[in-house]
C-alpha cells in the first residue's frame, strides 16, 4: 500500500503540491489526473524517490520511500520522456537494468522484445519517440516490479500499441498484484484501465474515488412527458443536475439503476432512456461547483 | 539472475567507461607523446639535444607546455562529463529512480573518475620504467625522478578533479560547472591578489608585495601546475593536497546527498548559496574594478572609488544574469545598494580606527627586526632548485632601534611619501618578529634621499651586512669558480677556479664589503663591473665590483690579473666630460651623449693617466653634477658615467672652475 500523508513539495518559493493525502491499495491501478502544472509529475517523482518532500511522509507498506534501496528494487518509473544512455542499444540497456533490478526476468525480456518486434541490437536513440517508449515499457515489465509508475505513458503511442500496452499492464496487475500509478492530463485516455482516480488541481488533490463506485452510482436519464415534468418526480429523484432540451428533460441522478427506472416508469413518460455516464461527466456532475471549475482540466 | 548486488555495479562503471573513457584515452595519448615517445626522439637525436635533456631537473621539463595543458584540462573535463547526469534532468531522474543509494552512485562516479585519471599515468609510468632498463636511460633521469613525476601528477590531478566534482555538485549546469571549476581553482590566488592590492590602497604600509610574491603559485593547484617545471613539489605539499582531496571528496558526498535533483539546470544548486555567489561575485569584481582604476588613474581617489562602484555593479548584475539565466536583471537593484552601503560603512570604520597603519611595536616587544630593500626576500620560497640567500633578521638592540626610528619617520612623512610623482625609488620592507610569536610586516615606497640619515647607520653596521649580503651566506665549498667581468663589450674576464684562489678571493671580498660605507655603496653601485660566483646547477651569486674593494684589487694586482679584470685606460680612446644637470634626460643614452657633447665648455680627455682617474672615480647616479661619455677603442661603444663634487678628479674640477 502506497501512502502520501500531508505531503508538501516546494521548488524554491513555488509550491508544487500542498498537503496531499493519497492512498493506493496494492494491486490497483491508480490514475492521477490534472492539467499541466497541477503537480502530477511532482507526486510521481516523490514516489520514485527522485524528489524529497519538504513536509509529510511518502511510504510504501509503512516504510519511507526516499533512498530506500530495498523498496526501490521493486519499483520502476517510466518518465514522460524515457531517457537512455547515449549510444546504448536495447540489449545494453537491458543488461544495465538487469544489473540493477534483482527481479529482472531475462526470459520475459526476450519474449516482450519479440512480441513488440524490437531489434535489440539497434541503438535506442535511433528509434522514433513511440518506439523508445515501447522499449521503456519492455524494460519496465521485464524488471517485474511490484510498483510501476508511469508519467503520461500513452503519449506518442499509436492506438494498436496503446491497446497492447494496456493489456500487458492489466495482465501483470491481475497475475502478480502489481500496483500502478499512472498520470495523464486526459481522463479518457486512461479511464478504461484505472480502478481508482485522483484529481489534482493547482497542487492539491481535489478528489480521490474508486471508479466502480462512481460508475454504478450515477446515471443519465432522458425523459419526455406530454404535460411537462411532474413536480414530485424531481423531489423524489433529487437529481444532481437537470436541464431541458426542447421537450426532453435531461437528469443526472444518483442511486441504483432499478430503483430509478421504477420511479420514472410510474410517472408514465413518453420517452425514457437510462444511459451510463462517461467518467468525465460523472466527475463534472458529482463534484458540482468544483466540477465545473475543473471541467476544462479533465477533458 | 543476480540475487545479490555486488559492491561494484559493473554495468554502471561500464556506462561511465563508454561515455567518458575517451577523455582518459586522449589523456593517455598525450602523456605517451610527452614521455615515452619524446624519450625515443631524444635517444635518436643529436648529442646536443641529449645533453640538454641530461641537465633537466625533473621529468616535467619534457614538453612542459603539453604536460601543463593535459594536467590542467583533463581532470576538469572528466569531472564535467562524468557528473553530467546530475545536470540533465532526464538522466538525473533515471539514475535516481534506480535502486541505488546516492552515496553508492557518488562513490561509483567519483572513484571511477579517479581510476580514469590514474590509469593513463600508471600505464605511461610502466612503459617508461621498462624503457629505463632496456635503453639504459640512467643518464637522463633516475627511477626516483620517474616516481616523483607519476606521484605528483596523480596527486595534483586528483585534487583538480575532485575540486571540479565538488563544483559540479554545487551547480546544475555543466558549462557553469566548467567555468566555476576554474574560478574555484584560481580563487585562492585570485582573492589573495585582489585583497593584497586593495588593502594596499586602503592601508598605508600594507606589504602587498610580500603577500603577492610569497608562494603565490602554491596557493592554487592550477597555478602550481604552471611552475612544476622549476619548483619541487614537496612532501608537505603532497600531504596537503591529499588531505584537501579527501576533504573535498567528503564534502562533495555530503552535499550530493543533500542536493535536490530539481536543481538540475539551475546555475547554483543550493538556494542558500545563491546569495553567497551573488555578493561574492560583486565583492570580487568590486576589488578588481578598484585596483584597475587605482592603477590606471595613478592612485586618484575619485577614479578609484568609481572603480569600486562600477566593479561592484558589474559583478552583482553578472551574478544575477547567471542565476536567473537572462540579461534583463537591471530592475533588481535593491540588493546592490544594500551591499554598497554595507561596504562603505565597513571601509570607513577600518580607516577611522587606524590601528593598522599606526602600529609600531615597542622595542621591548621585539625579538628581531628585518629591514631590506631587496625584493628577493619575499620572492624566494622553498621548493626552489638550488640555495636560497634571504636576508636574515637582526637582533642587536641598536639596529632594532634604528629600524624603529626609520619606521616612525616614514609614518611621520606619510603625506609626502604618498604624493604622486614624488620620485620614490626604494621599497623598504620591515618585518618585526615579536617576542609573543607574532609578526608585523610593512612595506613602504619612499625616496631614498629623505631617509639617508636613518638608513646609513643600519647599512654600515656589521650585523646588517652579515645578514643581508649574499656573499656572507653562501658556502665557500659550493663555489665552483668565480669570474670577474669588466664593464663594456670587451669581454675582459678573469676566472678563478682553484679552491685556494676562491677561498682567498672570497675572504678578501668579505673584508672589503664589510668596510664599504653607505656613501660609497650609493655612489659606485651599478658601475657595470661585477663578480659572479658560480654555485653549479645554473645558480650563481653576483656582486658589484666596486673600486673601493681595495684589498681584493691589490690581491689581483699582485697576481697580475687586474689588467684583465677591469676596464683600463688602454681600452678607452677618449672621454668627454660636461658639468650640469643631466638627470632629466637619463632615459636614452643617445640623448645624453649629444647633450654632453654639445654642452658648453665640454672637456675632452685623451691622456691615459687622466682617463685612468676618470674610470676609478666614476659613479652611476645621473643626479650628479658631472657627466662623462666614455668612448671605447674601436669607436662603436660608449658608456655614460657621472661624478659628484666629492669624487670628481681635480683636473676636471679645475677645468670647470
Amino acid at each position: 500500500m502506497i501512502e502520501f500523508k500531508n505531503v508538501t513539495k516546494k521548488f524554491d518559493r513555488y509550491t508544487a503540491i500542498e498537503n496531499v493525502n493519497l492512498t493506493i491499495q496494492t494491486g490497483s491501478i491508480y490514475g492521477l489526473i490534472g492539467s499541466n502544472g497541477a503537480g502530477k509529475t511532482t507526486i510521481i517523482k516523490l514516489l520514485a524517490s527522485i524528489y524529497r518532500q519538504d513536509q509529510g511522509e511518502v511510504t510504501i507498506d509503512g516504510q519511507p520511500v526516499f533512498e530506500n534501496v530495498h523498496l526501490k528494487e521493486k519499483l520502476v518509473f517510466i518518465p514522460d520522456h524515457p531517457y537512455v544512455f547515449p549510444q546504448y542499444t536495447t540489449r545494453q540497456m537491458a543488461r544495465f537494468y538487469r544489473n540493477c533490478y534483482p527481479s529482472w526476468d531475462e526470459e520475459r525480456f526476450k519474449n516482450l522484445a519479440q512480441a513488440f518486434e524490437v531489434d535489440v541490437n539497434k541503438k535506442i536513440q535511433s528509434f522514433s519517440k513511440g518506439w523508445q517508449r515501447q522499449i521503456a515499457f519492455i524494460m519496465a515489465l521485464a524488471a517485474k516490479p511490484d510498483i510501476l509508475i508511469l508519467d503520461e505513458p500513452m503519449d506518442g503511442l499509436d492506438p494498436v500499441v496503446r491497446k497492447k500496452v494496456k493489456n500487458l499492464l492489466i495482465q501483470d496487475v491481475a497475475e502478480r498484484e502489481m500496483t500502478i500509478l499512472v498520470s495523464s492530463h486526459n481522463l479518457r485516455e486512461i479511464e478504461d484501465i484505472c480502478d481508482h482516480i485522483g484529481i489534482l488541481h493547482k497542487g492539491t488533490l481535489l478528489i480521490e474515488k474508486e471508479l466502480d463506485d462512481l460508475k454504478s452510482n450515477v446515471h443519465k436519464v432522458q425523459v419526455a412527458y406530454k404535460n411537462g415534468l411532474p413536480d414530485r418526480l424531481l423531489d423524489k429523484l433529487k437529481p444532481l443536475h437537470a436541464e431541458k432540451r426542447g421537450s426532453v428533460h435531461l437528469l443526472i441522478v444518483r442511486g441504483e439503476e432499478a430503483a430509478i427506472a421504477k420511479q420514472i416508469i410510474e410517472t408514465h413518460p413518453v420517452i425514457f432512456d437510462l444511459l451510463p455516464l462517461t467518467l468525465e461527466e460523472i466527475f463534472i456532475y458529482e463534484m458540482g461547483d468544483i466540477g465545473y471549475a475543473i471541467k476544462n482540466v479533465v477533458v | 539472475m543476480p540475487s545479490k548486488m555486488s559492491l561494484f555495479n559493473k554495468e554502471l562503471m561500464l556506462q561511465m567507461g563508454r561515455s567518458t573513457g575517451w577523455i582518459s584515452v586522449i589523456y593517455l595519448l598525450g602523456l605517451l607523446f610527452v614521455l615515452p615517445i619524446r624519450i625515443l626522439l631524444i635517444l635518436y637525436s643529436d648529442s646536443d639535444n641529449f645533453l640538454y635533456y641530461q641537465s633537466r631537473n625533473n621529468l616535467y621539463q619534457y614538453d612542459y607546455e603539453i604536460q601543463v595543458f593535459l594536467i590542467a584540462i583533463a581532470p576538469v573535463i572528466l569531472a564535467v562529463f562524468l557528473f553530467r547526469f546530475l545536470h540533465v534532468k532526464q538522466a538525473a531522474d533515471l539514475m535516481h529512480s534506480l535502486p541505488l543509494k546516492r552515496s553508492r552512485i557518488f562513490h561509483h562516479y567519483a572513484l571511477t573518475g579517479m581510476v580514469l585519471l590514474i590509469l593513463p599515468v600508471a600505464i605511461v609510468t610502466g612503459i617508461v620504467y621498462i624503457m629505463h632498463f632496456t635503453y639504459d636511460l640512467g643518464s637522463l633521469f633516475t627511477i626516483h625522478d620517474l616516481l616523483y613525476w607519476s606521484g605528483t601528477i596523480i596527486v595534483i590531478t586528483l585534487l583538480l578533479y575532485i575540486a571540479s566534482v565538488f563544483v559540479g555538485i554545487m551547480t546544475g549546469i555543466s558549462v557553469v560547472q566548467a567555468v566555476l571549476a576554474y574560478v574555484f581553482l584560481f580563487f585562492p590566488i585570485g582573492i589573495t591578489v585582489l585583497l593584497s592590492y586593495n588593502l594596499k590602497i586602503l592601508l598605508y604600509g600594507f606589504p602587498s608585495d610580500f603577500f603577492l610574491n610569497r608562494q603565490l603559485e602554491k596557493l592554487s593547484p592550477i597555478t602550481f601546475v604552471t611552475v612544476l617545471e622549476s619548483r619541487a613539489f614537496q612532501w608537505k605539499d603532497a600531504v596537503l593536497y591529499i588531505v584537501m582531496t579527501l576533504v573535498l571528496y567528503g564534502l562533495s558526498l555530503f552535499f550530493y546527498k543533500k542536493r535536490n535533483l530539481e536543481s538540475a539546470s539551475e546555475a547554483i544548486a543550493f538556494p542558500k548559496l545563491r546569495s553567497v555567489f551573488k555578493y561574492g561575485t560583486a565583492f570580487c569584481f568590486m576589488l578588481l574594478g578598484g585596483s584597475y582604476f587605482n592603477d590606471v588613474s595613478f592612485k586618484n581617489l575619485g577614479w578609484t572609488l568609481f572603480g569600486y562602484g562600477i566593479g561592484a555593479g558589474i559583478g552583482y548584475f553578472a551574478a544575477e544574469m547567471v542565476l536567473l539565466k537572462t540579461w534583463r536583471v537591471f530592475t533588481r537593484i535593491k540588493g546592490l545598494f544594500v551591499y554598497l552601503a554595507a561596504m562603505a560603512l565597513f571601509v570607513l570604520g577600518v580607516q577611522a580606527l587606524g590601528f593598522y597603519e599606526n602600529r609600531v611595536p615597542e622595542q621591548s616587544e621585539i625579538k628581531n627586526a628585518l629591514l631590506t630593500d631587496n625584493p628577493n626576500f619575499y620572492m624566494r620560497y622553498d621548493g626552489f632548485y638550488g640555495d636560497v640567500f634571504d636576508p636574515k633578521p637582526m637582533k642587536e638592540p641598536e639596529n632594532i632601534d634604528a629600524v624603529l626610528k626609520l619606521h616612525k619617520q616614514i609614518l611621520a612623512n606619510k603625506k609626502v611619501n604618498q604624493q604622486e610623482n614624488n620620485k620614490a625609488d626604494r621599497d623598504f620592507f620591515i618585518v618585526y618578529e615579536l617576542k609573543n610569536g607574532q609578526k608585523v610586516v610593512r612595506q613602504y615606497r619612499v625616496m631614498t634621499r629623505l631617509y639617508e640619515d636613518f638608513y646609513k647607520p643600519i647599512y654600515e653596521s656589521k650585523e646588517f651586512k652579515m645578514t643581508s649580503k649574499e656573499i656572507y651566506m653562501m658556502s665557500e665549498k659550493k663555489v665552483k669558480y668565480l669570474q670577474i667581468r669588466a664593464n663594456g663589450p670587451l669581454n675582459k674576464v678573469v676566472t678563478l677556479s682553484t679552491p685556494e684562489d676562491v677561498r682567498q678571493a672570497l675572504s678578501l671580498l668579505k673584508e672589503d664589503v664589510l668596510a664599504e660605507t653607505y656613501d660609497d655603496h650609493m655612489y659606485y653601485t651599478n658601475g657595470g663591473a661585477f663578480i659572479e660566483f658560480n654555485l653549479g646547477k645554473e645558480q650563481s651569486v653576483v656582486l658589484d665590483y666596486m673600486p673601493t674593494y681595495v684589498k681584493f684589487t691589490n690581491w689581483l694586482k699582485e697576481r697580475e690579473m687586474l689588467e684583465q679584470a677591469r676596464l683600463t685606460a688602454a681600452d678607452i680612446s677618449h672621454v668627454v666630460v660636461a658639468k650640469g644637470d643631466f638627470s632629466e634626460i637619463n632615459d636614452s643614452d643617445l640623448g645624453l651623449e649629444s647633450a654632453i657633447e654639445k654642452s658648453k665648455n665640454a672637456l675632452k680627455i685623451t691622456d691615459k693617466g687622466q682617463i685612468e682617474q676618470v674610470l676609478e672615480k666614476a659613479g652611476s647616479n645621473p643626479r650628479h653634477e658631472y657627466a662623462a661619455v666614455v668612448y671605447y677603442n674601436g669607436g662603436n661603444f660608449k658608456e655614460i658615467m657621472f661624478f659628484d663634487e666629492e669624487h670628481v678628479p681635480e683636473f676636471i674640477k679645475n677645468h670647470f672652475r
